[in-house]
């Protein structure tokens, strides 16, 4: 399990202190769209911060809910990220991106869950459907 | 409702004892404590019912009140055992109050289903589910007992999210009691969640909130494997009871706390999900991950403890913000 955690930090980075806890944490099931082995998934759930792209990749900077900061890049040659996300589980659509990105820019307060399983290339961004995005 | 059901008992004792009683001879004090205990023994065969709210029966309402007992039975310390208590505290945790070494808490359960009747779960399942929630917390003095169940069908509330407005108003009308009454609410929540719940430091500014959400079949028996064996309820009770998550902080670290406040579960970069063997994210800190801890994210079969620095920051905790409140 170490090894392939050692691939996963190379691709997350822990980039700043703690922030403040909200007001409640639950707790999380993966989704159906996740089929790795659980033992070898995790999560991250938060505020996005930004979205960019960058050619075949796009970057996700997140502060999560239990006070870290992440960064997740998302490999995507020839395309855009759009199979890489869903919307409360439901595949992305052009129209979600506009949603998501009003006048370019990342629309404040997107929150998503970002799945990453160890033992794939790209994680999985769940955005969250009942604080819409758009 | 504490008030309240305190003016409907002072009112109960007035109507039920003949004048003068408190000023009674022993002799009279022993017929009317004969007389209650008759009349508690027959209400003890029967549903009871109190301001729209169904309780097993009255005297598990009453026995706190009326005849002499305490509501809870937290255990009865030495200003020397509190501050013992006290020091066995994590560093930096619980909030600068007087412990609570534990006690038996109330539990108000609100099920709340779809018009159509998904969601309903059996009275023996809220059975089970108290038990799993004090074979759970067996260790820590804590304790939990079924004080009241009501049902209600509501198609918004059934489907409720956090912090949405179905959330506000199923809260605003069926929460019960006050800091340190615990009360839990089964529904069919969505957004891949299994439960939610509030701090005990929220509770004051905003109480009506105050309370554990639960996705209905994560309770024993329920469909929702391998999450369906009742510690989603012991998750977010923890919460409740003032614990984050083991991977809260990720691995940051000092010398004397873990991002959780709680020095003796060793740092987590992440949740854990599954049971995964010998999971290290921390490799720079001592300790393997706490995939054991009901803290994490880890399958219900995987889970099975509190550490003793965890149970300290809960006694902590209640005593500072629901002891009393």
């Amino acid at each position: 399990m170490r090894v392939p955690f050692v691939r996963l930090l190379l691709t997350l980075a822990l980039v700043g202190a703690p922030a403040a806890v909200g007001s409640a944490q639950g707790r999380l099931r993966p989704p159906g769209f996740v089929t790795c082995d659980r033992n070898h998934l995790t999560s991250f759930t938060g505020r996005v911060v930004s979205l960019a792209r960058d050619g075949d990749t796009t970057t996700l900077r997140m502060e999560t809910d239990e006070s870290t900061k992440e960064r997740f890049i998302l490999r995507h040659p020839g395309a855009d990220a759009t199979a890489w996300f869903t919307l409360g589980g439901i595949p992305f659509t052009a129209a979600d991106w506009t949603a998501l990105l009003p006048a370019g820019r990342l629309r404040a307060g997107a929150r998503a869950t970002v799945w990453v399983c160890t033992d794939e290339l790209n994680p999985r961004v769940d955005w969250e459907a009942h604080e819409p995005v758009g | 409702m504490k008030r309240g059901v305190l003016s409907f008992l002072v009112a109960g004792v007035f109507l039920s004892v003949p004048a003068g009683a408190q000023d009674a001879q022993p002799g009279s004090q022993s017929a009317a404590a004969a007389a209650c205990a008759a009349r508690e023994a027959f209400e003890d065969t029967l549903p009871w019912t109190f301001r729209g709210v169904t309780y097993p029966n009255k005297r598990h309402f009453v026995e706190n009140f009326k005849c002499g007992a305490h509501k809870y039975k937290f255990d009865k310390q030495s200003d020397e055992e509190k501050d013992i208590a006290a020091g066995k505290g994590k560093p930096g945790g619980g909030g600068g109050g007087t412990p609570q070494a534990g006690g038996v808490i109330d539990v108000y359960f609100h099920v709340i289903t779809s018009s159509a009747g998904a969601g309903d779960v059996s009275d023996q399942m809220i059975a089970n589910q108290i038990s799993v929630l004090n074979a759970a917390y067996s260790g820590t003095g804590w304790s939990f007992a079924l004080f009241a169940t009501d049902r209600t069908a509501n198609d918004a509330w059934y489907t409720m999210s956090p912090g949405s407005s179905a959330e506000n108003d199923a809260k605003a009308a069926l929460r019960e009691g006050t800091a340190d009454d615990l009360n839990i609410y089964s529904a069919g929540i969505g957004g891949g969640l299994l439960g939610w719940a509030t701090f005990p430091s929220s509770y004051g500014a905003d109480p009506t909130d105050d309370g554990v959400v639960i996705l209905f079949s994560s309770m024993p028996g329920g469909t929702a494997a391998p999450y369906n064996l009742g510690d989603t309820a012991t998750h977010e009770v923890g919460h409740w009871m003032g614990l984050y998550h083991t991977f809260q902080g990720g691995c940051a670290r000092n010398a004397t706390s873990g991002g959780d406040l709680v020095a003796d579960t060793p740092a987590e970069r992440s949740p854990a999900y599954g049971c995964p063997s010998g999971r290290d994210t921390c490799t720079n800190l001592s300790g393997a991950d706490p995939i054991e801890n009901f803290m994490d994210y880890t399958d219900d079969s995987c889970m099975f403890k509190f550490s003793s620095g965890q149970d300290a920051r809960m006694d902590l905790q209640f005593g500072t913000y629901r002891y009393q409140k």
